[in-house]
């Protein structure tokens, strides 16, 4: 055999490789920073409505001389908060449920948090933690307590982890790993914190 | 092979091909850096705007008798909010704290207008990461108006 032949197929054969390793982490690459983008902007949007409607808790007037007053509703609780929105006492709820998973998503840790506004389920959501812990401040300690009771609560700190439905990378094992990315904010709602 | 010139062809193509890679590899690299910082941006923000949120509807007091201001902006003032600045907070995520992340937060009052009832002042908040290099930080500035009540 012509040693020429043998040389030029094994440096073409080492450059077969190189091209196909390049391809595949670029392939890979590219799918991480896809499903990233999309997790990100799924987390804005969801963050937006959220804050839109959060800021908007108490806003109903029940006595004339005396508006914005109607407190969070007694039926919340750590994964569901319901507030009125309107004078007719039409609600908002935000409700996560652990125990109705994402069926559409690769991701075993992704259930839903649905926006009920009125009865009707208007905006549902992925997530993979969802936590809401209500606050009320302390006269003599200065300090913003934990209550159990909603509708004493002022502040309520709402915390959401958001996972990409589909892996970033996979493991042969069959254990995959996908983008999270975190959110905490204390909302305090103008309605419910009026100083006068 | 022909020649030795085949070999001088494949050698520089090589090259050209590992820049090419590297150069990939790289702008990957300065995206991921990018996503990775937006993100913790995302989060410095909520927490200054948490620090705003706690002094939006914050109250000007005159305990002290008529006109002697409690003003909570004033550093001269015994219940100034910011004598211990700043303040190192650290925040969970998750269930049981399964991730944290700790921010500098740094809280300034500069008076903008003062006269006998109104003091007018400009917040601002900045919050800092050194999670990554270089450091991160997000201002957010607030105008808060105080009526001081005899």
């Amino acid at each position: 055999m012509n040693p020429g032949f043998v040389t030029s197929f094994v440096i073409g054969g080492l450059m077969l490789l190189s091209i196909l390793a390049y391809q595949m982490n670029m392939a890979s690459s590219t799918q991480e920073t896809t499903l990233s983008t999309i997790n990100q902007y799924n987390l804005d949007n969801l963050v937006e409505i959220m804050s839109a409607d959060f800021e908007r808790i108490g806003f109903k007037d029940n006595n004339s001389n005396e508006t914005f007053e109607d407190p969070i509703l007694a039926a919340s609780d750590d994964e569901k908060l319901e507030f009125k929105i309107s004078d007719t006492g039409a609600t908002i709820i935000w409700y996560a449920d652990p125990n109705d998973p994402v069926s559409s998503s690769s991701n075993q840790d992704d259930y839903y948090l649905y926006r009920i506004e009125s009865g009707t389920t208007t905006s549902w959501f992925p997530v993979t933690y969802f936590q809401l812990t209500y606050k009320k401040f302390n006269d003599l300690t200065r300090e913003w307590d934990v209550t159990a009771d909603p509708t004493e609560a002022t502040r309520v700190e709402v915390e959401v982890i958001i996972e990409s439905q589909e892996p970033i990378r996979s493991k042969k094992s069959g254990q995959n790993s996908y983008h999270r990315t975190a959110w905490k904010k204390t909302f305090t709602p103008n309605n419910i914190n009026k100083p006068w | 092979m022909s020649d030795y010139s085949d070999l001088i062809f494949l050698t520089a193509a090589m090259v050209v091909f590992g820049m090419l890679t590297i150069n990939t590899a790289r702008s990957f690299q300065t995206t991921s850096d990018t996503m990775i910082r937006s993100d913790l941006e995302y989060r410095a923000i909520a927490i200054a705007q948490d620090e705003i949120d706690a002094i939006r509807w914050i109250q000007a007091r005159s305990k002290n008798g008529p006109k002697v201001p409690m003003d909570p902006f004033d550093p001269n003032n015994n219940n100034f909010l910011y004598d211990d600045n700043p303040i190192q907070k650290t925040i969970t995520y998750g269930s049981s704290g399964q991730y944290s992340e700790t921010f500098s937060v740094n809280r300034e009052a500069e008076l903008l207008e003062n006269t006998t009832d109104q003091r007018t002042y400009k917040i601002t908040v900045t919050v800092e990461s050194s999670a990554v290099n270089p450091p991160l930080s997000v201002s957010l500035d607030f105008i808060r108006t105080l009526t001081f009540e005899n």
